[in-house]
């Protein structure tokens, strides 16, 4: 049966290291050792999507973008492939 | 990967220089009238229909020789599908160092990359066609002009040509950063999506191809779909053109079948390394596709997608650079690292602060000053925080670079951090040095 999903990119030519994604929505982001957004999953669960939409918003370059996609849910989810940080932001 | 695993990967090739895209002794300029004597436009070649084409070049396995070796039949018929009106651009930059096949052919066949873009137009049904390349490159421009001055002083009716320069600069020939030059902008890539293919010059569709690839293009038209695949490897059928440089005793732009040994270029072709030295490193397919031991070398790594893999390496632009054991390896990998960091576009902070970082980290491996936490923070950023993080494929070449640089050259590097250095000259044969500080600017 189809999922939703929510897709989130970052386009690393725009961030500016303001760093309000990772504090808002550490489901999706992290930062890097010089503070740049750092999107540590490919997909979210459709019930992340507005917070997503809103970390979007937050962003003060507008280098977030969200959208919607509906996957075959026999299909492996994407979320735990990429490499995540060891360090969760709220720790440090 | 195990060395087992390497050596199955392994296949006895015929061995020799197998001539198709460059004609055998000529290194003069080819004319349109020596073009045409040697079968260039002949009307075999251009009796197909732009689907026809598209197909043609789907089935005869062509591959891009940019970097990237995407299939350029699926390419064309991705482009096809995008909106008119379409535009090819001829990738001419070559803006990798190491790498000089793309202006040996411009320089003496260019009628038969142009023949090939004429053809990639009318299978796309382009308008318009851009020749990209560097403003230095004043030898290949002339060598183009010219060519356009005879096709049209012999009637030859074509889309619209447009000559576009970039400044010198490495990221200049990434195929975005060509598109952005077209529409008058820096020669610095763009993220993506769109693709140039959905989105180009002029904000409309367009096939970047490189020169290579659009020199295969005339024969397979002409000699038909089963063409390519009378030579070379199956998963990369026909020749590659690779240039040779570093240490070796003859130097030069060699043309291969796909597959052959990397032994064979660097020995029958290259007449071994220089005083009969041995090999310490090589890079194989230019700056950006990783370094790799002399082991691959006697164990019988081809210069094919699947072998090189097994590696840890890619094919690339066919850049093969040797470095002998007579000078610093270390002093190599870290010059690398200081090219990456200084031809770094900018425009991403990862890759603007993560390729200095890492340049400073291998400076300091050289003077064997840095700490056991830093080595570990560049291993941390070479394989996880890096990669996939850059618009561009910049930052994934300097991450491959550091990955396989502390691979290769371990032992100089544990050399190093025992005080001293290595005893060897720390001369950079790298192409394209030309001097210049490992520790960056204060």
């Amino acid at each position: 049966m189809p999922q939703r999903k929510v897709r989130v990119r970052v386009d690393p030519t725009r961030c500016t290291a303001f760093g309000f994604c990772a504090e808002f929505l550490p489901e999706a982001f992290a930062l890097d050792d010089w503070g740049y957004a750092w999107l540590h999953v490919k997909e979210l669960p459709a019930e992340l999507e507005s917070l997503a939409r809103e970390a979007a918003r937050l962003c003060p370059t507008g280098a977030i973008s969200v959208e919607t996609v509906t996957v075959d849910a026999e299909r492996e989810p994407t979320g735990t492939e990429r490499s995540a940080p060891n360090v969760h932001p709220r720790q440090r | 990967m195990a060395v087992e695993q390497r050596q199955r990967a392994t296949l006895h090739h015929p061995v020799g220089e197998t001539h198709r895209l460059l004609i055998p002794g000529v290194t003069r300029r080819e004319s349109l009238m020596e073009y045409r004597a040697q079968g260039g436009y002949a009307p075999e070649g251009w009796a197909w229909s732009p689907e026809e084409l598209r197909d043609l070049i789907a089935a005869s396995g062509l591959r891009g020789r940019g970097g990237a070796a995407f299939p350029t039949g699926r390419k064309w018929h991705g482009v096809a599908a995008q909106p008119a009106p379409r535009v090819v651009l001829v990738n001419a930059a070559e803006s990798e160092p190491a790498s000089a096949k793309d202006r040996t052919l411009l320089l003496r066949r260019p009628h038969l990359v142009l023949e090939g873009a004429l053809l990639a137009a009318r299978a796309i049904d382009a308008r318009e066609i851009v020749l990209y390349l560097h403003a230095t490159a004043t030898e290949v421009r002339a060598s183009l002009e010219l060519a356009l001055r005879e096709l049209r002083a012999d009637g030859v009716q074509t889309p619209h040509f447009r000559i576009v320069t970039a400044p010198p600069g490495y990221v200049a020939g990434e195929s975005s950063a060509a598109v952005r030059r077209a529409n008058g902008g820096p020669a610095k890539p763009t993220f993506k999506p769109p693709r140039p293919s959905e989105r180009g010059v002029g904000k409309r569709p367009t096939l970047v191809q490189n020169v290579e690839t659009l020199g295969n293009v005339p024969l397979i038209a002409r000699h038909g779909a089963n063409w390519l695949r009378e030579v070379g490897a199956p998963n990369l059928p026909g020749t590659l053109l690779v240039t040779l440089s570093g240490a070796v005793n003859r130097p030069g732009v060699y043309e291969v079948p796909s597959g052959v040994p990397l032994r064979h270029i660097v020995e029958e072709l290259g007449g071994g390394v220089i005083g009969g030295a041995s090999i310490q490193a090589m890079l194989v397919g230019g700056y950006f596709a990783g370094w790799l031991g002399p082991d691959a070398l006697e164990l019988g790594a081809r210069l094919e997608p699947e072998s090189l893999r097994a590696w840890g390496v890619s094919l690339g632009a066919g850049a093969i650079v040797v470095v002998p054991n007579w000078i610093c390896g270390l002093a190599q990998a870290a010059w690398l690292m200081r090219f990456f960091a200084d031809e770094s576009a900018q425009q991403c902070g990862t890759c603007l602060y993560g390729t200095r970082a890492m340049a400073d980290v291998f400076a300091r491996l050289l003077r064997g000053t840095a700490s056991p936490s830093e080595r570990d923070r560049l291993h941390l950023w070479a394989e996880r925080m890096l990669p996939g993080r850059g618009a561009c494929g910049h930052l994934d070449g300097a991450a491959i670079a550091a990955r396989t640089a502390l691979e290769v050259f371990a032992d100089d590097i544990r050399r190093h951090a025992l005080g001293g250095g290595c005893g060897r000259p720390e001369t950079v044969i790298l192409p394209g040095y030309e001097g210049g500080d490992l520790d960056a600017a204060a």
